[in-house]
């Protein structure tokens, strides 16, 4: 059984999919490791979950947690609130996520806002004696204070820990207020990698916001799984007559509820959008599209061709599609030109990765090496057409220095020196801090869809032009700083010294 | 007879007023672990974390980024190593992790003082810290620990946790002699209040001018683990502000038999400076002589350049066509709501309307925090409260009578929209800062005072047209 | 498919005899043709030993604390009359959490589907303790098990124990959480034993299942390896167990305890002790006469 919504809890990505946070290798080995190249294998395997063999060591940096992709989605709902049950530290997220949410309903012209985070902050007293009473007092504050439409509980992992039957609380409460009252499990140590958060609050969405027997269909209407970027699906949907409904950040609950209404569910990024892309098409009939990542042509073709198949409107995709690559075509040649002879390195989450190297390749920048902050060896459908990894290596050949790594910088070192490139692209921080120490610019991708389409090749193409530029600030101020690292340490050439594999 | 008469507060009946819940909406500070920037404060100095693996992240993103964009510094930030703990370490024990974690951080590392903090998991399942950090220490490694789990606390208490610790088990014991004018400065969170390095360089900066040898202890004008190592050779611990530092200042008396001044307001302005340099001078015992002598004449030649600016500002502030804010509200931290409220009152002339201090300052100290602002100028006195969930704040702001003009609010970025509610300006000041860019601006002392003037009026200006 | 699995938890104080009685109710029912599994949550991991020969399993923990990724199916192993066996572990006293470790485990094999994929009719949760944290209150809460039976002798301190799990309980009643079906009294071997356990049950509001007698049956059965309804299937104990085992099998209807409050328990077992000390007091009497 893919997904399992029987169960409150979510299951982790390592149990679902195997992932895997540390590896080093070739990319097409790597391809070859994960399930979609070898297929089933004997018992160990889960029905999912492939094994890889992991890179494992003692010496760690600060990761992410899963609770912190539970705020950035569950907490960036419109009308809902999300009640981080928890002691005021895991509250802290609500800085950086309000500073996001903020920027995004202004970049897509929503009214601005804060986000509506409230912390149960928990203290010494309540780990003892359970924090419940508390969590039924803010759900309450919530409810008078916003009339919210869903409410969200986000779980810490102080209270997983202390066993906090969230969910009974939930189900009285929402009983008593006639909204979603949606606990979303997403204790930091249940999962090495945050992306288990993505999960955990589409797990939730899925078992409590989505319209369990929709009346209607819109059979327009395609479910677009992003976060805050611009919106750039609306105008290449719009040209297959399709309307965008953007989940899960900055949608209400009701452009939530309707995801099941929809004709079919995209992403841009498969790490994002796995699972609930599955579970709709799973529990609600929702045909999830099943193609490579809309990056460079061969992938936005086959994206939209896709799309197009899914939704009946073939026709429209070829004329777009034509049209497209006579106007792109020209404008990439000439950024062709102008970076001629750079090398770019990618540093992002996983199959979000695999998009970029092959616009990176498109625009003529050589990507010897990437890091990728986890892997995952199978996505939830198990469809091969969505071996994003594959699709990279099929469509633009091998990447020689390829890293799986939860943002060690200590490692990053060491990766750089390997293939010295001009610039990296990035996203979350960390990273960019020490390249820009080594000289190295780096372009923050905040606007995740930035780089989506064709035109996202442009895009992209002008961003590293900007950034180049920037390679005398960053030459200036390599020559001024230290690193943290002893000199031992950034003269080993092997960034996984001290890990064995497991 | 008062010159402003502040209105008693028209409070909103009880019934309206949502009473006290354990909630915090939009949250004013981090959690006891969000120390692991005090300790990235030190130079040289690299915090190790035993917790969850979202924690240092989350402290470091919110505390030292999305708040005034201050970078993570040499050792916090994305370099701090954590155990990352797992299912495994809550289950079985994290104690084992924690350990290859110190050894391999080592080998890897370079800094002159690692201090270990640990998170909710390790302070709920109970992981024997001292029994893992104690061979490192015996080993001569420069090590300490302290137990910084997120319910213990805020980051305020987590840094007095982590000063403590790094007095106790790396500074040690001393039975020597201590020198005349050397003071160690406690004052404003690092990271947490977003100007404080611009402010602790102002401070130590004017005490030098008066004459005095300061150990900063945090930032960039500190010298690192030297300076602390020289802790209790100083003649005193000066803290300053309303609360922060002073259980460690007693500590420190306990420990060191050094005595300690408490100055609660943290000076902006010359009046204010002046009045702190001589109080700071007289406890030092240069009360005369040709110490003293040249200590009046730098807070002289401060005064003199200070006011040089301040009357090319009258023009303006007497002048200028479009009105100007007259009443006023401080959402913040004891200390910065404080000086600001006297700076605002004392030097400007402006009309406090409400006063919010939000780090959740001990019992103890509150009735004396009370007193302050009731005493805030000679003529004006005035009400504070303490309040740390935002829900609330704003509901208190909006049923603030701010008079006919539209009010200027001295908050942080929960205060944006709400200003705006209120058709007044925001001047972020405080955690969280998301909307400004803060290097090494200062808004206290001399020079911190003339940049506030600058920032408020700048801002208030630009919105005209 | 479609069938509801039956879902039961066995509290009670440590060494009271849960793992004994309940791996005798799991043998019996399975000797009646269910299919069942016993759940053991103790650290010791040794609730299933007697079902399988004497021989420990890997728990579910240990599987954890090696591998990145858990197959439950890893965990399960079928003993006597193919009953499944599974085992929680824990950490080694005085580290860790093994409150959570019960938490993980039990979610582990929920997510993986394991009791609809097994057809089980019923699971069964032999638990430490009085409910001493979160941790250990999961089988007793919404969707896990649906009736609790607390096992006690006639000793005071497990009667405390008892009457803890009572209030637990209690706590998780008007949540949706399981219900209490009643109390199996264990080691009673005296009329004056089980006044205690009546009257204890009868201040409660709840009702005794089945007394079952200390009995050297068992220790030999033990010693084996083995279930007495294995080792001895004919005995008079055995039959003790089928009995005990087609009630809490058929039983349907739970109900909210009243526990005693920390006043009423000590009046109680003082009430209790002073009888006790009296009949101590005649029988000396009785010896010193003799
Ligand atoms: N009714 C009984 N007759 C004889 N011995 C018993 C009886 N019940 C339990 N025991 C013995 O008591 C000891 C503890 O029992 P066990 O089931 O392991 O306790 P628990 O699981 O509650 O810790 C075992 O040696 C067991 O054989
Ligand atoms: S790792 Fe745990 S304690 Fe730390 S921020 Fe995440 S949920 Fe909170
Ligand atoms: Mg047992």
């Amino acid at each position: 059984m893919p997904i399992n919504l029987k169960t409150a809890v979510v299951e982790t990505r390592e149990q679902r999919l195997g992932t895997i946070i540390g590896w080093d290798g070739k990319a097409s080995d790597l391809s070859h490791e994960s399930a979609y190249a070898r297929g089933g294998c004997a018992s160990k395997c889960g029905p999912k979950a492939r094994r890889i063999c992991e890179l494992r060591g003692p010496f760690t940096q600060g990761s992410i947690c899963s609770e912190q992709m539970v705020e950035c989605q569950a907490g960036n709902v419109r009308d809902a609130v999300l009640i981080q049950h928890s002691p005021i530290g895991c509250g802290a997220g609500q800085v950086i996520y309000n500073s996001i949410f903020r920027n995004g309903l202004a970049m897509r012209g929503l009214p601005v806002q804060n986000l509506h985070l409230i912390s149960t902050n928990l203290r010494e007293k309540d780990m003892v004696f359970g924090g419940i009473a508390k969590l039924e007092q803010t759900i309450r504050d919530a409810w008078e204070r916003h009339h919210p439409k869903a409410i969200f509980i986000g779980t810490s992992c102080a209270t997983g820990i202390i066993g906090d039957d969230v969910e009974s609380v939930a189900t009285a409460l929402e009983a008593e207020l006639g909204i979603p009252v949606i606990p979303l499990h997403c204790e930091g140590f249940k999962s090495k990698h945050w992306s288990t958060g993505f999960d955990a609050t589409q797990h939730g969405i899925l078992r409590q916001i989505v319209r369990k027997n929709p009346e209607k269909k819109q059979e327009d209407l395609v479910n677009v799984i992003n976060l805050w970027g611009s919106d750039v699906f609306s105008p290449i949907l719009g040209e297959l007559g399709l309307r965008v409904n953007y989940v899960v950040d900055m949608a209400t609950v009701d452009e939530l509820a309707q995801m099941s209404e929809a004709a079919a569910t995209v992403g841009f990024c498969y790490t994002l959008s796995s699972y609930l892309a599955a579970g709709l098409e799973q529990e609600f009939g929702v045909p999830e599209v099943k193609a490579p990542m809309p990056y460079g042509f061969a992938g936005t073709d086959a994206w939209l061709r896709e799309i197009a198949r899914v939704t009946n409107r073939e026709g429209k995709a070829e004329d777009y599609i034509r049209n497209e690559h006579a106007r792109v075509k020209p404008k990439l040649a000439e950024l062709r030109e102008k970076l001629k002879g750079k090398k770019g390195y990618v540093a992002t989450g996983s199959a979000y990765a695999h998009g970029l190297i092959g616009v990176l390749r498109e625009l003529g920048v050589e990507v010897d090496g990437s890091l990728v902050f986890h892997h995952d060896p199978v996505y939830d459908s198990q469809d091969p057409r969505e071996d994003s990894l594959a699709h990279l290596i099929d469509q633009y050949g091998e990447v020689d220095n390829f890293t799986v790594g939860n943002r060690q910088q200590y490692q990053f070192f060491a990766l750089l020196q390997r293939v010295k490139p001009d610039f990296i692209i990035i996203r979350h921080n960390g990273l960019a801090p020490l390249a820009a120490r080594l000289g190295i610019p780096a372009i923050p991708l905040g606007d995740e869809h930035h780089a989506v389409g064709y035109q996202g090749m442009l895009n992209l193409g002008e961003s590293i032009l900007d950034v180049l530029a920037h390679k005398k600030y960053h030459q200036d101020l390599a020559a001024h700083t230290k690193l943290p690292y002893k000199k031992w340490w950034l003269d080993q050439k092997d960034p996984f010294l001290f890990a064995r594999s497991v | 007879m008062s010159i402003v008469e502040t209105k008693i507060r028209d409070l909103p009946p009880a019934s309206l007023a949502p009473a006290k819940t354990n909630s915090i909406e939009q949250i004013r500070y981090g959690c006891a672990i969000g120390a692991l920037q005090s300790v990235a404060a030190i130079p040289r100095a690299i915090p190790i974390t035993h917790c969850g693996p979202g924690c240092a992240d989350k402290q470091f993103m919110n505390l030292a980024f999305y708040n005034g964009f201050q970078g993570g510094g040499y050792g916090g930030g994305a370099v701090v190593p954590s155990t990352n703990a797992s299912e495994r370490e809550v289950v079985f024990g994290g104690a084992e992790r924690l350990s290859e974690l110190i050894e391999s951080g080592l080998k890897i590392l370079d800094a002159d003082l690692f201090v270990v903090l640990t998170g909710c998991i390790s302070d709920l399942v109970g992981d024997d810290i001292g029994a893992v950090v104690r061979p490192f220490q015996e080993r001569g490694i420069p090590i300490v620990y302290a137990e910084t789990g997120g319910f213990k606390g805020n980051n305020f208490t987590g840094h007095e946790l982590v000063t403590r610790a790094i007095i106790d088990q790396f500074v040690g014991d001393y039975a020597g002699e201590q020198q005349t004018g050397v003071v160690n400065l406690w004052s404003l969170l690092p990271y947490h209040n977003t100007f404080w390095r611009g402010d602790l360089t102002e401070i130590k900066r004017v005490l030098e001018g008066a004459g005095l040898q300061v150990n900063v202890l945090f930032g960039p004008e500190s010298k690192g683990v030297s300076e602390w190592k020289a802790i209790p050779t100083a003649q005193f611990n000066l803290v300053v502000g309303p609360w922060l530092g002073l259980s460690t200042a007693r500590h420190l008396e306990h420990k060191y038999g050094q005595p300690f001044l408490h100055v609660p307001v943290l000076p902006i302005g010359s009046n204010e400076t002046a009045r702190f340099l001589r109080e700071v001078l007289d406890f030092a015992g240069i009360t005369a002589g040709p110490a003293r002598d040249k200590a009046e004449a730098f807070i002289a030649d401060e005064e003199a350049r200070y006011y040089k600016y301040l009357e090319d500002f009258t023009d303006f502030y007497a002048e200028y066509w479009w009105g100007l804010p007259a009443k006023f509200a401080v959402i913040g931290d004891a200390t910065y709501n404080l000086a600001l409220t006297r700076f605002l009152v004392n030097q400007l002339g402006l009309i406090p309307a409400r006063q919010i201090i939000t780090d959740n300052p001990p019992d103890e100290f509150r009735e004396e925090i009370r007193a302050q602002y009731r005493r805030i100028a000679d003529d004006v006195a005035t009400e504070v409260d303490f309040e740390e969930d935002s829900y609330a704040i704003h509901q208190s702001l909006r049923q603030t009578d701010f008079g006919h003009k539209p009010p200027i609010i001295f908050g942080t970025t929960w205060e944006r929209d709400l200003a705006k509610e209120l058709k007044g300006v925001i001047i972020e000041v405080g955690f969280p800062t998301s909307y400004e860019v803060v290097l090494s601006r200062s808004y206290v002392g001399y020079r911190g005072a003339l940049t506030l003037l600058e920032k408020i009026y700048s801002t208030i200006v630009s919105r005209s047209a | 498919m479609g069938k509801k699995t039956k879902q039961i938890a066995i509290y009670g104080k440590g060494g009271i005899g849960k793992s004994t009685t309940t791996s005798n109710i799991s043998a019996a029912l399975v000797e009646a043709g269910y299919k069942v599994m016993q759940f053991g949550c103790d650290p010791k991991a040794d609730s299933t030993n007697t079902l399988r020969g004497g021989e420990y399993i890997p728990s579910v923990l240990d599987l954890l604390r090696e591998n990145s990724r858990v197959d439950a199916h890893d965990a399960i192993f079928q003993g006597f009359r193919g009953v499944y066996c599974v085992e929680a572990g824990g950490p080694q006293p005085g580290v860790g959490c093994a409150g959570r470790g019960i938490i993980t485990a039990v979610q582990l094999l929920k997510q993986q589907d394991i009791f609809e994929e097994l057809d089980l009719d019923y699971v069964i949760f032999d638990v430490l303790g009085d409910v001493v944290c979160g941790g250990f209150a999961v089988p007793v809460r919404e969707g896990i098990a649906e009736h609790v039976f607390t096992i006690s002798s006639a000793d005071f301190m497990a009667i405390y124990a008892a009457n803890n799990l009572f209030r637990g309980i209690q706590t998780y009643s008007n949540k949706g959480g399981a219900l209490l079906g009643g109390v199996i009294a264990n080691s009673i071997n005296t009329d004056f034993h089980r006044e205690i356990i009546d009257d204890f049950v009868e201040k409660t509001q709840t009702q005794v299942v089945e007394y079952v007698p200390r009995s050297l049956t068992v220790t030999q059965a033990e010693l084996q390896g083995k279930t007495t309804i294995e080792a001895a299937p004919h005995s008079e104990q055995a039959g003790i167990y089928r009995r005990l085992a087609k009630r809490i099998a058929g039983h349907t209807e739970s109900k909210v305890p009243s526990p005693l409050d920390a006043k009423e328990l000590r009046a109680w077992s003082a009430g209790w002790a002073d009888q006790l000390i009296e009949i101590e007091r005649r029988s000396e009497r009785l010896v010193a006469n003799a």
